[in-house]
């Protein structure tokens, strides 16, 4: 990184694949948090620790004296890399995907989760147990499920209604038969041919009637009219009577001769006399007077052609009307024998009836009488057609009714059954909905509680659950036990400490859940006990499996110390230290080693120095078997401070113990490969402590006395101490007592005898 | 001991494949139509005519068979 924070100079970071846990130990202000943020930064474009302080702006993020354009953070994993600078307030990282994911624990942070609302808690873990599409699903279904019972309700409503029309028909009907149900079966399986035949019957008799009838109103009309051209040609003969008679009394003859003068007079247009009396004359005024005369005998002409055409149209009526009478006759004969063919349908009276009317010859003259014969019948046969009609419309009305039930009931009784599938299908999804989310929390809340037992082990608190309330929405509640006492919030009663490890328990636990690549815990333990800070070690570096790596910074010394004096298992942990931080330096990284590769790193002939090398192997001693003095309870002469030298360490080892001092390593089917008594190391650091002291501790003329050799001496036997006594894998000085009879290392691959003094 | 997903499978992916197991073993779907319904309720795009056709044919498909 550069000018990123702390990192006024380039700082290069290199993680050991090998390890997964590195702990980052440095003492305040060293950049520790720089660290941190530049991992929020370019893996999760996040400021990091900045956003907890007031007053910071986004720029702040450039270390000081620097320009933004000059900040740069670059990660490599493998073949891939990423890069992040700082553009327009914000962490611009390419290639922008594929980031490792990093859960950042601060201090501050630690029970955040703890004593925060419920909301956000549950904000937290919604990734996890929000289900958008599934609720989305179950909510289409509940409607579609509302929809279909309604309809079937609707349905359930209409059936019900045709069993009660059918029960009102019933009722009606006097309740024949044992049931409404039996009677309309009886009724729909009737044959009622007959009875359509009927109403065929009548209606072609009907028809026969109506044609009839028309017919016998044609007769009357035409009737009327011949009455009225009789008396029309009555008058007209009357009229031509008259105008012959005033004819006759003028001159009968003088008609003939006048048209045979015109005539002559007309062929000899030259004459100028008379040809009887030759007397001169006028042509043409003689012809025109002469038409004149023969015009005042043209009435009697058109009264005869008057008579005459009335005559002819008198003949024509009496035709027309003797053709209605034999239609009308013809017609009866028809109508008659379809009566005839269904007689036994018609009353007698009327075959009678009209069999007289055409037998008597009465029709012509006797309209009006076939008129009521014919609307008689009409009126029977409507009677007799609309009785048919009504059983075979009751019989329809049925049919109707029993299919109207059949089809409500069979699409109610489908209905029901499809309703009563989606409520069951909508069950099913609040349910699996429901199992799935009370599980992701369940599963939380046990890893949790299975985290917090391992560093508060049969202490009478835990029983961690989160829940939720089914009368809050995106609300996730927390309570657990305390001292017998259930249903407690712990924010309550426990102890800061306690809420520490707590609020660290929930965080990893959620960090594995979200299978994030890289936990960061930022100084987290300051307010761990020694007594649970060992714990809380031994689940870290357990845990350290589930995530690419472990990044924990501190500044608490002991915790380092630990590690190095091998005190606890360290083969899977990293150890970086930072020195003092300067502005012109920056931040300066240091490879911390263990103990004792740190003082064989000093054995070589470049970098041997007697008094260093003799002075570190007597720190590693004293610190070895201080373990070992706490590990079996040895005697010590009491201290304030219990701080002892190493030849009090040593006195504290009774030979008689000693002898019973052995490691044992086994393989990977526990089969014993190695045995080393600790006996002779212990005599032999017995017999070298001087070196320390005249050597390592002091400067006097007897130290000068001994040779580079026999230092180096000392420190290797310091050195093969060391290994013996700690686990090849894990690195630690065995310390489970669970077999019984000897010290065991988490690997189970070395054992150190015996159990106690 | 907890559970990492791999996140292969959304969590909707998850609780779709469960219901849609339990509706098959419940013969409340077809077996021949399981994918097309996970897809649909996965995709969020299932709607209420969607639900009545699957379930109504499953229903049709066993009064069929009786």
């Amino acid at each position: 990184m550069e000018s990123f924070r702390g990192a006024t100079q380039k700082l290069q970071l290199d993680f050991d694949h090998r390890k997964p846990v590195m702990m980052i130990y440095g003492e305040n202000g060293t950049g520790k948090s720089t660290i941190v943020d530049a991992f929020s930064f370019i893996c999760g474009k996040d400021f990091g620790s900045m956003k907890l302080r007031s007053g910071t702006k986004e720029e702040h993020i450039c270390s000081i004296c620097s320009s933004l354009d000059s900040l740069k953070i670059e990660l490599k994993a493998g073949m891939k890399q990423w890069r992040a600078t700082y553009k327009s307030k914000k962490a611009l990282v390419v290639p922008d995907e594929n980031t490792p994911t990093v859960r950042v624990l601060h201090r501050s942070q630690i029970t955040l989760l703890v004593e925060t609302q419920a909301t956000k808690r549950y904000d937290e873990i919604s990734r996890f147990i929000e289900l958008p599409a599934i609720d989305r699903a179950e909510e289409k279904l509940n409607r579609v499920k509302i929809e279909i019972e309604q309809d079937y309700t609707i349905k359930e409503t209409l059936y019900t209604k045709s069993e009660s029309e059918l029960l009102t028909h019933w009722e009606s009907h006097n309740k024949p038969g044992h049931s409404a149900r039996e009677w309309a079966t009886g009724i729909v399986d009737k044959d009622l041919f007959e009875q359509k035949n009927l109403i065929s019957d009548y209606d072609t008799i009907q028809s026969y009637i109506c044609d009839l009838l028309k017919i016998c109103s044609e007769y009357e009309t035409k009737k009327n009219d011949l009455d009225k051209e009789r008396i029309k040609i009555l008058e007209a003969k009357e009229k031509e009577s008259q105008e012959i008679a005033k004819v006759v009394t003028k001159d009968s003859d003088l008609q003939g001769l006048l048209q045979q003068t015109l005539k002559y007079l007309s062929r000899n247009q030259d004459q100028k006399k008379c040809p009887v009396c030759e007397s001169p004359i006028l042509h043409n005024e003689l012809m025109n007077n002469i038409k004149l005369k023969i015009d005042s005998f043209s009435e009697v002409t058109a009264a005869k052609g008057l008579v005459e055409s009335m005559q002819q149209s008198f003949e024509k009526s009496q035709h027309s009307l003797k053709e209605v009478c034999q239609k009308r006759s013809a017609t009866c004969q028809t109508l008659l024998d379809k009566i005839n063919s269904c007689k036994n349908s018609i009353c007698n009276t009327y075959i009678v009836g009209l069999t007289s009317l055409i037998k008597d010859n009465v029709l012509p003259e006797q309209n009006d009488k076939v008129t009521d014969v014919l609307n008689n019948l009409n009126e029977y046969v409507r009677n007799q057609r609309g009785k048919s009609q009504e059983i075979v419309n009751q019989q329809q009305l049925i049919i109707n009714i029993l299919s109207n039930i059949d089809n409500n009931k069979a699409d109610y009784e489908h209905d029901k059954l499809l309703a009563e599938r989606l409520n069951q299908t909508l069950s099913i999804v609040i349910l699996k909905r429901k199992e799935y989310v009370s599980g992701v929390i369940k599963e939380i809340s046990e890893e949790v509680n299975r985290l917090y037992e391992e560093i508060h082990p049969d202490e009478k608190i835990g029983s961690l659950e989160l829940y939720l309330l089914d009368t809050k929405k995106k609300s996730l509640e927390l309570r657990s036990s305390f001292y017998g006492n259930d249903d407690i919030p712990p924010q309550s009663y426990y102890s800061e400490s306690h809420l520490d490890t707590l609020g660290i328990c929930i965080n990893i636990a959620l960090a594995k859940k979200y299978k994030t690549d890289i936990l960061i815990l930022d100084d987290v333990v300051t307010s761990v006990d020694s007594s649970h800070l060992g714990r809380f070690i031994d689940l870290l570096v357990n845990e350290s499996r589930h995530f690419k790596n472990i990044i924990i910074t501190t500044h608490y010394r002991p915790w380092k110390e630990l590690y190095k004096y091998h005190q606890k298992a360290n083969q899977n942990i990293q150890f970086v230290e930072l020195k003092f931080w300067d502005i012109n330096r920056g931040i300066t990284v240091l490879s911390e080693k263990l103990s004792i590769a740190e003082l064989e790193e000093q054995l070589v002939p470049e970098k041997f120095e007697r008094q260093t090398v003799a002075s570190k192997s007597g720190v590693i001693l004293e610190r070895l078997l201080t373990i070992l003095c706490r590990k079996y309870s040895l005697a010590l002469p009491y201290k304030t401070p219990p701080e002892y030298t190493l030849g009090e360490l040593l006195s504290a080892f009774p030979g008689k113990f000693t002898k019973k001092m052995k490691v044992e390593r086994l393989n990977n089917v526990n089969e014993v490969t190695d045995s080393c008594e600790l006996h002779q190391f212990v005599q032999d650091i017995r017999e070298s402590l001087f070196i320390r002291n005249m050597v390592g501790c002091h400067y006097n003329t007897i130290g000068v006395q001994f040779s580079d050799n026999d230092v180096l001496e000392f420190a290797k036997l310091t050195i093969a101490f060391a290994k013996a006594i700690t686990c090849h894998e894990s690195g630690e000085i065995p310390d489970r007592s669970k077999s019984g009879s000897f010290w065991e290392s988490k690997t189970g691959m070395t054992r150190l005898y015996p159990l106690e003094a | 001991m907890i559970i990492e997903d791999e996140f292969t499978e959304s969590p909707d992916e998850i609780v779709a494949a469960r219901i849609i197991d339990e509706l098959l073993a419940k013969k409340f779907i077809r077996a021949n139509r399981k994918d097309n319904i996970t897809r649909e309720i996965v995709s969020g795009s299932i709607n209420e005519q969607y639900w009545k056709e699957e379930i109504d044919f499953a229903l049709m498909d066993i009064q069929s068979k009786e």
